[in-house]
């Protein structure tokens, strides 16, 4: 069975997509909320980044996945994966320029006094950004892939 | 954190298998098995035996007298965790702040995954 002869992928549901009207803007604010209170309760930058970008498939299982490649911009995408690399890097390595160790949060006590917490909130964050991006990324790449080998549409 | 295995699991690997589905093709019926061999067998056999050999040596679940709970380690994580790193969640505090350099690199696992998925497919954006 080719690509040819299947019905799409998309069905349009009004169910579906009052639902996740609804509900998306809830699992991106709790999303966020594991992310950010990683550092005093359970949560943290994997956990949210992964509830963060299922919001995105949820708009897209919803809304279908061409509507929703050309709402997100992929270079959002790559500047989000990579900032989170860079923003865990350079907080570690700004504590060594500082003379310290690598993440040795104390060495950034005099911008506030508690560093060490927002310094680990910081990371949660970059770590976050990474997860959500790439979840997102992989998921319209494997959405993609059959349409721009069938060359119908795909606009990469 | 079964928060992430829950999301992944239940939501993301299967949207992601469902893709995968509808981007591959079905084989006819008679290449849809292969015979498996022997070698094959006796390998991944042994493989299992003597991890299955290791499992009435762990301890009992929440046995407070396990390894793991009574280590040097983790007794020093419980009393200091909160004084040197501000943060109340103790996972959190090993994860980002005493073994930082490991969460780093496993972050850049995920990010190289990605950047290998897309030279893998030969794609130079995600699209």
């Amino acid at each position: 069975m080719s690509a040819d002869d299947q019905p799409g992928l998309y069905v349009e549901s009004t169910i579906i997509m009052t639902t996740v009207r609804v509900v998306s803007p809830f699992v991106l604010t709790f999303a966020l909320f594991v992310m950010f209170h990683g550092a005093d309760s359970p949560g943290g930058g994997f956990q949210g980044g992964v509830i963060a970008g299922a919001t995105v498939m949820m708009l897209a299982f919803a809304y279908g996945i061409e509507t929703t490649r050309e709402w997100v911009d992929v270079r959002v995408i790559a500047a989000l994966a990579s900032g989170g690399v860079l923003t865990f890097a350079a907080i570690g390595l700004g504590a060594i320029a500082l003379g310290g160790n690598f993440l040795q949060y104390n060495e950034y006590l005099f911008i506030y006094e508690e560093a060490s917490k927002y310094g680990i909130e910081l990371v949660e964050l970059g770590i976050g950004a990474i997860v959500a991006s790439v979840a997102i990324g992989l998921f319209l790449l494997a959405a993609g892939y059959g349409h721009v080998v069938d060359g119908e549409g795909g606009e990469a | 954190m079964g928060l992430t295995e829950a999301a992944v699991g239940a939501g993301i690997m299967t949207i992601l298998f469902l893709l995968a589905m509808a981007n591959t093709v079905r084989p006819d019926e008679a290449r849809r098995f292969e015979s498996v061999r022997l070698r094959t067998v006796v390998g991944v056999g042994a493989f299992v035996v003597v991890l299955g050999a290791t499992i009435p040596s762990l301890p009992a679940i929440g046995d407070p007298t396990a390894p793991v709970v009574a280590g040097e380690v983790t007794q020093y994580y419980v009393a200091n965790a909160y004084e040197e790193t501000g943060v109340k969640n103790a996972v959190t505090a090993v994860l980002a702040a005493y073994r930082g350099f490991d969460t780093l690199g496993e972050a850049v696992v995920v990010f190289v995954a990605g950047v290998a998925a897309l030279s893998v497919l030969r794609q130079e954006v995600f699209a």
